[in-house]
């Protein structure tokens, strides 16, 4: 069987301009990811500032870890129920696509329910102890197991995101054990990986600007805590432009094309000046002298104007890369997506 | 047909979205929807009557709930939609674009709802402190938001068995505001509030203040709350089956499982009438401490109530997913003469047998089986009623094929059979080859 023949559609229209469905994809996909970076993030950092607090003897790693566990109760929430709204979109625009992606890594699919469950259950644990168990080992290997828990989920969301762009694989597709080996799922996977790390990083940043709002007293923990999450956004994000320059060469010949001397290069440009330059505002702000103290606004501004570009613009990127391996597929299949990315068929005729 | 089929071996993929729901309905209802407005209304009695212990008691509350709302409640949510995706991925496709906007703005109150949760359950003040009034107002508004999520909801939920209007306008405001749209809501509003009730009984049992006035005080609140819900989710479903069809009504006791209508409503009613005593008895003389066995008896009647409508709700659509327009395995009323002349192999996208022929006939009968019978039946499931196997054992050749060829005569709740006479044979060859004999 070719892929493009088991490319299925759902008899209805589409609920609503395409020019409108596609940018609120983008959008929500990247609010989601945000979060899901942040759970998984404020959740690992957490037990490793335990850790650390426990090796170094400091008691403000300490407080970081409750601070970042109980932030990792809400993140962890909000990343659940922003998923609705992309999950929602990818279905009605990608039907044809993303059932039968999800349909062959069916089983993987429905474990993924209690796994979650008994993830949330671990985290919620290791947030409830942080006062009475904190840096003990077994409240250690409890965060650690809720870490590795929930860092395996994402395994199965990019692999499912992977194979619903390759229809030629389907047919001889059984189990997600498979699909997870195909390529570029590894490269996806690191990418989102270190991305957490720089993503984690500047969550803790936000919360070390929530303190600096607070005045003298919380000074030393605010210095603290936002040099500590400037450290982790500096390397997470030099380490993800390797990790996105790998993902981008291990892409099939038309989609790297595409970036590379193709129409989107500006994209791949822009966004590795705009990573550049985040970096270059994390060092100055990791090697400002001690003593001086840290404005709120200053520190939230930045934050929100590269972190806010640069994920707007990797979305875009993400979503590109989905409508280029796609192109060959639409045509004759959902008409509108159909219309939209290869013009109208019926026209052209005429 | 245009999708892959997953097969569940042992439950079937429609009892497994069935149970999913029902413990999402349990928490979700109970919990959230319930439980957010139970919540609030004791933390406003413990203003009003400045209880302290009621007031702790409600703030204990309010953390189960979280906890379970944020961790079973949501991924049961995530998996109810995960497991139609799998199992019915023409019906939910079609259902998420004719509802899509209201699932998105069902996205929007969504997150509303959880904010509100975390400021309101992180944000709790004692009795004394300032703020407490503004407080107690955000309860209110996370409650109102948890009640947005189950307006949303059951427009969809009761569009699948009611359509009215819609299958022929196409309106979605014909289709949530379909016939059984409103007094579905009032059923669940109650059946919320009700589950709530019960819940609160089990966690005042558990950590409950004891021995002391205030004590003496919650009791009587929360069962006196319990009956009230109770009285008018009673109500409120009288209501609702004058509404659904009656066909639909006759299937509710199949579909729960019971053998007689008459043990269906004597056991029912016992149940109710145990919960409604019982909860009039603690309102007017409420004990020092709430035995266990009381406890036991309201929570599992609720439960079973609980477990035995979400069974009669899927249930009651038969054979259909989508009334008069999908029949419970996916395929489309209207293109039902079209896979008849065709083949439902030939019609089917990812059918690995294309064609009956002599060699292929078991492997044939089996594709046919995957692709019009798995969502509900099994081969060895645990379920005997839904086990191919066992339903067919002892059975002739010639009464298998018989009863396949008129299937919705003999069951009004199974869809007929689709496909050629060619396939169907082979099905029954199929079926008939389960008991491991030669024909």
């Amino acid at each position: 069987m070719t892929g493009a023949a088991l490319v299925g559609s759902i008899p209805w229209e589409i609920p609503g301009p395409i020019w409108l469905l596609k940018p609120l994809l983008v959008f929500a996909f990247i609010l989601h990811l945000l979060f899901v970076n942040w759970m998984l993030g404020s959740m690992g950092l957490s037990v490793l500032a335990e850790y650390l607090g426990r090796r170094k003897g400091d008691e403000r790693y300490f407080r970081l870890a409750t601070d970042l566990s109980k932030w990792s109760i809400v993140n962890k929430s909000l990343a659940i129920v922003l998923g609705v709204a992309p999950l929602l979109l990818v279905s009605v625009l990608y039907s044809g696509f993303i059932y039968p992606a999800t349909q062959l890594t069916a089983n993987t699919w429905l474990i993924l329910v209690p796994w979650l469950i008994g993830a949330l259950w671990v985290c919620y644990f290791y947030y409830m102890r942080c006062d009475s168990w904190m840096a003990r080992d077994r409240h250690l290997a409890i965060g650690l197991a809720g870490t590795v828990l929930l860092a395996c989920v994402p395994l199965l969301f990019a692999t499912n995101m992977v194979l619903m762009l390759l229809p030629e694989l389907w047919w001889n597709t059984s189990s997600f054990f498979q699909a997870l080996f195909y390529p570029t799922v590894w490269p996806r996977l690191v990418h989102f990986y270190v991305a957490t790390a720089a993503m984690a990083g500047v969550f803790v940043m936000a919360i070390g600007a929530v303190y600096a709002g607070r005045g003298e007293q919380e000074a030393g923990y605010t210095d603290f805590v936002v040099r500590w999450g400037a450290g982790w956004a500096f390397w997470g994000t030099g380490l993800q432009i390797l990790a996105g320059l790998w993902l981008l060469f291990s892409q099939p010949e038309k989609v790297f094309a595409a970036f590379w001397g193709g129409p989107y290069t500006w994209l791949v440009v822009t966004v590795f000046c705009l990573a550049l330059g985040f970096m270059l505002w994390l060092q100055r702000l990791r090697t400002r002298g001690a003593g001086r103290v840290w404005q709120r606004r200053e520190l939230l501004r930045g934050l929100i104007v590269f972190v806010t570009v640069i994920l707007l613009l990797m979305a875009t990127t993400r979503h590109l890369v989905r409508e280029i391996h796609l192109e060959g597929y639409t045509r004759g299949h959902d008409r509108n997506i159909a219309v939209l990315i290869c013009g109208d068929p019926d026209k052209e005729a005429v | 047909v245009d999708f892959p089929v997953h097969v569940s071996e042992y439950l079937g993929m429609n009892t497994l979205i069935a149970l999913i729901a029902i413990i999402h309905v349990m928490i979700s209802h109970g919990a959230a929807v319930g439980g957010g407005t139970l919540v609030a209304y004791l933390e406003y009695k413990a203003i009003k009557t400045q209880n302290d212990e009621l007031d702790r008691f409600a703030q204990r509350m309010l953390r189960v709930f979280v906890i379970v709302t944020t961790t079973v409640g949501a991924l049961t949510g995530v998996g109810i939609w995960i497991s139609t995706t799998i199992a019915q991925p023409a019906s939910i496709g079609f259902l998420l674009r004719v509802f899509f906007w209201a699932w998105f703005v069902e996205w929007l109150v969504f997150i509303t709802e959880i904010v509100l949760l975390f400021i309101y359950y992180f944000s709790w003040k004692r009795l004394s402190e300032p703020g407490k009034a503004n407080h107690a107002r955000l309860g209110r508004y996370y409650a109102a938001a948890s009640f947005g999520t189950l307006v949303l909801i059951v427009g969809v939920l009761s569009a699948m068995l009611t359509p009215g209007d819609w299958l022929t306008t196409g309106s979605f405001f014909d289709a949530t505001f379909n016939p059984t749209m409103l007094p579905s809501l009032f059923f669940r509003l109650f059946l919320a509030t009700s589950l709530a009730g019960i819940y609160s009984l089990i966690l005042f049992r558990l950590f409950g203040p004891k021995q002391s006035d205030g004590s003496q005080r919650i009791i009587p609140l929360l069962s006196r709350w319990l009956l009230v819900s109770a009285v008018l989710m009673i109500v409120a479903l009288v209501w609702y089956l004058a509404k659904v069809p009656a066909a639909a009504t006759a299937l509710l006791i199949w579909g729960v499982g019971f053998k007689s209508a008459a043990m269906f409503w004597g056991i029912n009613l016992a149940m109710m009438l145990a919960v409604l005593l019982l909860a009039a008895y603690l309102w007017r003389k409420p004990p020092q401490q709430l035995s266990w066995l009381a406890v036991a008896v309201i929570f599992v009647s609720g439960m079973f109530f609980t477990f035995e409508m979400e069974m009669a709700r899927e249930s009651a659509r038969k054979p259909f997913v989508i009334h008069n327009y999908m029949y419970a395995n996916g395929i489309r009323l209207q293109d039902s003469t079209a896979i008849n002349q065709k083949g439902i192999l030939a019609s089917a996208r990812w059918s690995r047998v294309k064609d009956v022929t002599a060699d292929n006939r078991l492997a044939a009968g089996r594709e046919v089986y995957v692709m019009e019978c798995s969502v509900c039946h099994t081969v060895d499931g645990v379920n005997a009623r839904r086990d191919m196997k066992k339903i067919t054992a002892g059975w002739s050749w010639a009464a298998i094929d018989g009863y396949v060829a008129n299937l919705n005569s003999f069951r009004s709740f199974m869809p007929p059979f689709f496909g050629t006479e060619k396939e169907r044979q082979a099905l029954t060859d199929w079926i008939y080859s389960l008991r491991g004999e030669k024909q």
